[in-house]
C-alpha cells in the first residue's frame, strides 16, 4: 500500500461526500417538477406527454405502475433484439458487422434493458455504431431511469398516508431522464472528450506502428456511451476491455471521474430519500450504512492486492512497491492505474450495480474475489445502482426493524409506518428469490457439461468463475470475472434468465410494498418507537445485511474463493 | 428465423411469468376475503 493510493481513495471519498446533498436535492426537485431547469424544459416534457397521450396528473396504483414498467421494459428488450438482428442492413455500420446471433442478441437485449450490462460480446468486434447508439446507449438511459422511478415509488409509499397511488411511472421516467440523466451525461461526455475519449462516426483508423506493422484502431461514438454507462449503472463498455481500454479511460483524472459517475446517483438518492420522508437523518443513516460496508470491502481488497503474491514470491520476483513499479499483485491490472485505483475501481463497480472494470477481476487474489462477489451478493445495497441501491437497502431496513420488533416485543415501525405481514412477505420474496437463482443456476452450470465447458480454470477458481457470472447477472451488476467463455447458447440463455429474474423478481415486490405502505396511516412516535437514525440503527442495518448475505452465500463462497485462498497458501494454484 | 421465433417465445414466456408474478403479489397482499382464489 502506498500513500498515493490512500490519497486517491481519500480524494474519491471527499468528492462523493460533497455531491450527495446538491444532487440529492436536485433529484427531489426534478421529481416535483419545480426546479429552475424543470421550468425551462417544461415545454419539452409536456410535449412528450402530449405525443404519448399521457395525462401527467393521473396517479397509478402499484399494480398499474408495475404493469407500465414491465410493458415498457418488454418493448425495450424487443427493440434492442431487433436492432442487433438487423444491424447488417441498418445504417452506421462502417465495419460491415454481420447480424448478431439470436442467443447473443437476446442475452444482450435482456442485459441492457435490465440495467445489468453483462457482455458476452466484444463491443468493437460485434456491434455497429447504430446498435451501440440507438440500442445500448438508449437502454442505458431507460433502464437507469426505471430503477430510480421504482425507488422513488417506494419512498412515496413511506411518505404518503392513506393513499391508494404511488405516482405515475411515465412521469417519473420522463423527469428522471430529462432532468437528471441527460444534463449530467452531456457535461460528463464533454469532460471525457476533453480528456481524450473518442467521439466520432468515422470508421476505425489504421496506423503504422514503430515496428512498421499495420494496426487497426477501433473507435466510434465512445464518450456519449461512456457517460451513461457509468451514470446509469449499466457499465457495458464500448470496447471489450471496458474501462481498462485507453480510449475509455485515458487518464488518472478520468479514472476518478468515472468512479464518481458510477456512485453519483446511488449516493445522492439517500439524501433525496431523507428529503421526501421529511427527516434528513433517515437518509444520512442509510448513507452511513453504505459507507461502512464499502469501506470494509475496500480495505480488504486493497490490502489483499498490495501484498506480494505468495505463489510468485517463491520464484524470487521483486514485488515490492517502489519508484519504478506499483508492487503487489499487478497481474491483470493496468500499470498506469496501479494497485490503488484498480482496487478502488473494483470495489466501486461491484458495490454499485455498474459492472464497468479497469482491471481483470479474475486475476485478483482469492480474498479480493470473495469481497467482489460478496458486494454483489449483498443484493446491491452498498450504494447499488441508480434506484436499486436505495430500494435494496430499504428492504433490509424493513428486515432490521422487523427483527428488532420481534426482540423487544413491539409491532415494528419504520418512518411511522407499521411493518406488518404483507410487507415482510414481499421483502422476503425479494431478498430470497435472487439468491435462489444465483445458487441454483450456479449449481446447474457446475454439473452440466455445457456449463463446465466454458471454464478456463479448474478447481475452486473455475467454480468462482461460474458463481461470479450468475451473481453478476442476477444482481444486475454485469461485471465479468473474465475467465469464463460465456458466449455459448447455454450461458447466453441461462444468464439472460438470471438477469430477467434478478431484476423483476425484486422490483415487483418493491412496488407492492410501496402500495401497501402508501395506504397506511402514519403512527405517531412513542416511547416504544425504535429510532431509525443514529449509529445504533446503522449498526443494526449493517449487521442485518451482513448476516443475511453471509448465511445465504457462505457455503458457496467456501467452495470457491475461500478454498482457493487456503490452496494458494499451500502452494496450489489453478 | 426459427431461432428468432424461439428467442421471442422465450421472452414472451418470461413476460407472462412476470405478469403472473404481479398478480400473485397483488393477491397475496389483499385482505383474505378479497383474494381471487377465495370462495365467494
Amino acid at each position: 500500500m502506498t500513500w498515493q493510493g490512500w490519497l486517491q481513495i481519500a480524494l474519491f471519498a471527499a468528492l462523493i461526500a460533497g455531491v450527495v446533498k446538491p444532487l440529492g436535492g436536485h433529484i427531489a426537485h426534478s421529481l416535483d417538477g419545480c426546479g429552475r431547469l424543470q421550468r425551462a424544459l417544461a415545454p419539452i416534457e409536456n410535449g412528450l406527454y402530449r405525443a404519448a397521450g399521457i395525462d401527467p396528473t393521473e396517479e397509478q396504483s402499484w399494480v398499474t405502475y408495475a404493469f407500465a414498467m414491465l410493458c415498457f421494459n418488454l418493448v425495450g428488450i424487443v427493440a434492442l433484439y431487433a436492432l442487433q438482428r438487423l444491424q447488417n442492413v441498418l445504417p452506421l455500420n462502417p465495419q460491415q458487422f454481420d447480424a448478431v446471433a439470436p442467443d447473443l442478441a437476446l442475452n444482450t437485449a435482456v442485459s441492457f434493458a435490465t440495467n445489468t450490462s453483462w457482455q458476452s460480446y466484444g463491443g468493437e468486434t460485434t456491434l455497429s455504431y447504430f446498435s451501440q447508439m440507438a440500442g445500448i446507449t438508449v437502454q442505458s438511459f431507460l433502464s437507469g431511469a426505471t430503477g430510480v422511478a421504482v425507488a422513488i415509488a417506494l419512498v412515496r409509499g413511506f411518505a404518503r398516508r392513506s393513499a391508494q397511488t404511488i405516482g405515475n411511472f411515465w412521469v417519473d421516467l420522463t423527469r428522471i431522464t430529462l432532468y437528471v440523466l441527460l444534463p449530467i451525461c452531456v457535461v460528463a461526455s464533454l469532460v471525457l472528450i476533453w480528456q481524450g475519449v473518442p467521439q466520432t462516426l468515422g470508421a476505425y483508423a489504421s496506423a503504422t506502428t514503430l515496428e512498421g506493422a499495420n494496426q487497426v484502431l477501433a473507435r466510434g461514438p465512445v464518450a456519449s456511451q461512456m457517460a451513461i454507462k457509468l451514470l446509469s449503472g449499466d457499465g457495458g463498455g464500448f470496447f471489450n476491455a471496458n474501462s481498462a481500454h485507453p480510449f475509455e479511460n485515458p487518464t488518472a483524472l478520468t479514472g476518478v471521474f468515472e468512479m464518481l459517475l458510477i456512485f453519483l446517483i446511488g449516493v445522492a438518492l439517500t439524501y433525496t430519500f431523507g428529503r421526501m420522508v421529511g427527516d434528513q437523518r433517515q437518509g444520512w443513516a442509510l448513507f452511513a450504512a453504505m459507507a461502512m460496508m464499502f469501506a470494509a470491502g475496500l480495505v480488504i481488497i486493497y490490502t489483499s492486492e498490495a501484498v506480494p503474491n505468495a505463489a510468485l514470491s517463491s520464484f524470487g520476483l521483486d514485488q515490492a512497491a517502489g519508484t519504478l513499479q506499483a508492487g503487489g499483485n499487478m497481474e491483470g491490472k493496468e500499470v498506469r492505474f496501479g494497485i490503488g485505483l484498480s482496487a478502488l475501481f473494483a470495489t466501486v463497480t461491484t458495490a454499485s450495480s455498474d459492472g464497468a472494470v479497469n482491471a481483470m477481476h479474475d486475476s485478483f487474489m482469492p480474498l479480493s474475489g470473495l469481497v467482489l462477489m460478496g458486494n454483489m451478493m449483498l443484493d446491491e445495497v452498498i450504494v447499488g445502482g441508480p434506484g436499486s441501491g436505495l430500494f435494496g437497502i430499504l428492504l433490509f431496513a424493513i428486515v432490521a426493524v422487523f427483527a428488532a420488533g420481534l426482540m423487544i416485543g413491539r409491532t415494528p415501525e419504520y418512518l411511522g409506518k407499521k411493518i406488518e405481514s404483507n410487507e415482510v412477505k414481499m421483502t422476503m420474496l425479494a431478498l430470497l428469490c435472487v439468491p435462489a437463482f444465483i445458487l441454483g443456476m450456479g449449481a446447474v452450470a457446475a454439473v452440466l457439461p455445457a456449463g463446465v465447458a466454458g471454464l478456463n480454470n479448474a478447481g475452486p477458481h473455475g467454480f468462482s468463475e461460474m458463481l461470479y457470472a450468475y451473481t453478476s447477472g442476477a444482481a444486475t451488476n454485469g461485471s465479468a470475472f473474465a475467465g469464463l467463455s460465456a458466449n455459448t447458447p447455454f450461458y447466453n440463455l441461462t444468464l439472460a434468465a438470471a438477469m430477467f429474474a434478478g431484476r423483476f423478481i425484486v422490483i415487483v415486490p418493491v412496488l407492492c410494498i410501496a402500495g401497501t405502505l402508501a395506504a397506511k396511516r402514519i403512527v405517531p412516535v412513542s416511547a416504544g418507537t425504535l429510532p431509525t437514525y443514529g449509529m445504533q440503527f446503522v449498526g443494526l442495518l449493517v449487521g442485518t445485511v451482513v448476516i443475511v448475505g453471509g448465511l445465504t452465500f457462505f457455503p458457496a463462497l467456501a467452495l470457491g474463493p475461500v478454498a482457493e485462498h487456503f490452496a494458494m497458501q499451500a502452494g496450489l494454484t489453478y | 428465423m426459427v431461432l428468432d421465433i424461439l428467442m421471442l417465445t422465450l421472452l414472451a414466456a418470461a413476460f407472462a411469468g412476470a405478469v403472473g408474478y404481479v398478480r400473485a403479489c397483488d393477491n397475496l397482499t389483499r385482505p383474505i376475503a378479497n383474494r381471487s382464489d377465495e370462495p365467494r
